[in-house]
């Protein structure tokens, strides 16, 4: 069949199509613009702040150092931010997979009635803001809340469970808030996977698991990675939940640069920080690249 | 006809001259400043007053998160700024006074200036004293029949877990002054010394302690009985007072308070220089300070400001026995040894309560 397919003479393209490259770049430009204007222009900018000198108070100063950056490598503290933000972030991405993995296999094979309806049901969170749906979590997770108010008043504890205002609350959280990012990307990703090569490896005598693990697991893959990327980027980079649900107590790099921006105003260390938050994205997507090559 | 022709045309050019010259002399200023009940009671207590009593300048007050933000947006602004005037703490005005970015004014053509009180006059024209206010604490009524009178009361084990003390990120000034504040309760006078008998105590506090990060914001949760017991500002605490009807109040406790100053500056580079002078002098009159120490329970820095009884009452700055016991600040070298003070907070004290 490719033989043949290769046989076949390609035509010359006619000349509207050799102005293509013209109407790709007319195409491509505002956009290209924006994205420089609006984004590169700026991490630039950040860039040269995070080598700024800043005098103690943090009054800025017109000279350029790295020791925003030695500081922040050779600080216990600093390293400590980078742990609890790449534990959060798998920890979270691994849960939110977890959760979100049978409901994107069940909608991709539920039967299209009923699809689209529950497909709405799974990503509605998201038409709520995810500072109200926080504040939500707080209600039904705080001292007094519905939760340990259940608990409480059944008997079952005597006094509340502190589940918010720590990294408990924050996992919590953080993986309702991504799981339907995880759940689109999952369903996105699941495009190759078909009910004949279940049935294929079934009649070959594979059991439920042997198909789920050398079937289905592979085939999803790409959606995994995909979903993976996604929440582990976004986690990283959460600001609001940990802000609402840590009660000040959890310390992350995204939490870390506001609060150096805005409650101890030293800019160069909040964008060295930021530039370095940017790296560790570039090495995940790095990895999410090898990933898909490696399924593809 | 024609005598009455020219006499409309007369008319017509009289008032034409007469508006021209009117716009001619108009300035539109921009304040920024706090948002929030400040920026709604300072608008009708001395925005609208003032654009009464000078009808040829317009003012327009743009209200951000904190200080913090007005410094941002002055930084981001430098060469072409939008706002006139800044309303924010006086530890950061030092640092937008070392950045270049406030316009040190000569006080001399401030009129009212000469009545200001020295405290916070540090920075002299980058930085004029516009309110005075002081760290209380807070307390919820229920759980409090009779007010607490000590800084102790953080550190009462009957109130574990309904403690809640607001240190974002690391906190702010007002954990700066409560580090200095439980220093002096552990027996240190001078936090230029050292501030270690106040971390360990705080260390102490810590488990004890519900959120560092309250939200909306500590007097909200005392007021609704989440928390018992918080520190806050007392024109804030004073203003919730009235706001929940008395669920919430606040104390200058019997150790003495330390005193938090609100500044105003003018922006360096910004236009219409004469009519954000004149905007100053009149916030630092007596009648802009009483009208606003009456919306918001801020302690006026202008000596000659007549403040009815029943304000002064709610003021500590204002009770002559609070304010022997002030707390000494020097918002100077605070500025230096602010990483100093912060960093155990998030080094030792806010850890020690996971």
């Amino acid at each position: 069949m490719a033989a043949i397919t290769s046989s076949v003479p390609i035509a010359e393209a006619p000349a509207s199509r050799r102005k293509f490259p013209f109407l790709l770049i007319a195409l491509l430009l505002p956009m290209a613009i924006i994205n420089f204007v609006a984004f590169v222009l700026p991490v630039i900018r950040l860039g040269m702040i995070s080598f700024i000198e800043s005098r103690s108070g943090g009054v800025l100063t017109n000279n350029y150092t790295l020791e925003n950056y030695a500081d922040f490598f050779t600080d216990s503290f600093s390293i400590e931010l980078v742990s609890n933000s790449l534990l959060l972030g798998f920890g979270v991405t691994l849960i939110t997979l977890c959760c979100a993995y049978p409901i994107a296999l069940f909608l991709h094979r539920v039967s299209p009635k009923w699809r689209n309806m529950l497909f709405v049901i799974t990503v509605s969170p998201l038409l709520v803001s995810s500072v109200v749906r926080t504040y939500g979590w707080m209600v039904i997770l705080g001292d007094q809340g519905v939760f340990n108010g259940i608990l409480m008043s059944s008997g079952i504890i005597d006094s509340p469970l502190r589940l918010t205002n720590n990294t408990l609350g924050v996992f919590i959280g953080m993986v309702e808030v991504l799981i339907p990012y995880m759940a689109l990307s999952l369903i996105a990703g699941f495009g190759r996977l078909e009910n004949v090569y279940e049935e294929a490896a079934a009649s070959l005598g594979a059991n439920s698991w042997t198909r789920f693990r050398r079937v289905i697991l592979p085939l999803t893959a790409p959606g995994i990675a995909l979903g993976c990327l996604l929440c582990f980027v976004l986690s990283i980079s959460s600001f609001i939940t940990p802000k609402l649900l840590g009660g000040g107590r959890v310390f992350l790099l995204a939490t870390e640069i506001y609060d150096q921006a805005v409650i101890q105003l030293e800019w160069p260390t909040a964008a060295a920080i930021s530039v370095i938050v940017l790296i560790i994205f570039g090495l995940a997507l790095a990895v999410y690249s090898r990933v898909v090559k490696r399924f593809d | 006809m024609k005598r009455i022709s020219t006499h409309v045309l007369s008319a017509t050019l009289f008032a034409a001259t007469m508006l021209s010259g009117a716009y001619a002399n108009a300035a539109d200023i921009t304040v920024m400043g706090y948002r929030g009940p400040f920026e709604d009671n300072y608008k009708k207590a001395v925005i609208e007053p003032f654009m009464k009593a000078h009808p040829d300048i317009k003012v327009t007050y743009y209200g951000v998160q904190n200080a913090a933000t007005s410094l941002g947006n002055m930084r981001a602004q430098r060469d072409a700024p939008q706002v006139n005037a800044v309303i924010y703490d006086l530890s950061v005005a030092k640092i937008a006074k070392e950045e270049g970015l406030v316009a040190d004014l000569d006080t001399s053509k401030l009129p009212n200036y000469a009545d200001v009180s020295d405290i916070g006059k540090d920075l002299g024209g980058a930085a004029i004293p516009l309110t005075y206010d002081t760290l209380t604490l807070i307390y919820n009524s229920k759980a409090f029949p009779t007010a607490p009178a000590s800084w102790e009361t953080l550190w009462d084990k009957a109130q574990a877990g309904k403690v809640v003390l607001p240190a974002q990120g690391g906190g702010d000034i007002q954990a700066i002054l409560l580090t200095i504040i439980s220093n002096r309760l552990a027996g240190e006078q001078d936090y230029k010394n050292t501030i270690d008998p106040g971390v360990d105590k705080l260390v102490e506090l810590a488990p004890r302690v519900q959120t560092w990060e309250p939200k909306p914001d500590a007097y909200t949760l005392v007021a609704n009985g989440t928390a018992t017991v918080s520190i806050g500002w007392n024109a804030r605490s004073q203003f919730y007072f009235d706001q929940t009807e008395g669920r919430m109040g606040s104390v200058g406790p019997s150790e003495g308070t330390a005193s938090q100053i609100n500044v105003v500056s003018a922006i360096e580079k910004a236009s219409e220089s004469e009519a954000t002078q004149t905007f100053i002098n009149y916030a630092i009159g007596p009648e802009a300070q009483a009208a606003f120490a009456k919306a918001m329970f801020y302690a006026p820095v202008n000596t000659k400001t007549q403040v009815d009884e029943a304000t002064a009452k709610r003021i500590p700055m204002m009770d002559p026995a609070q304010r022997e016991k002030l707390i000494p600040v020097d918002w100077m070298t605070i500025g230096d040894m602010r990483d100093d003070i912060l960093q155990p907070w998030r080094r030792k004290i806010i850890p020690a309560g996971r």
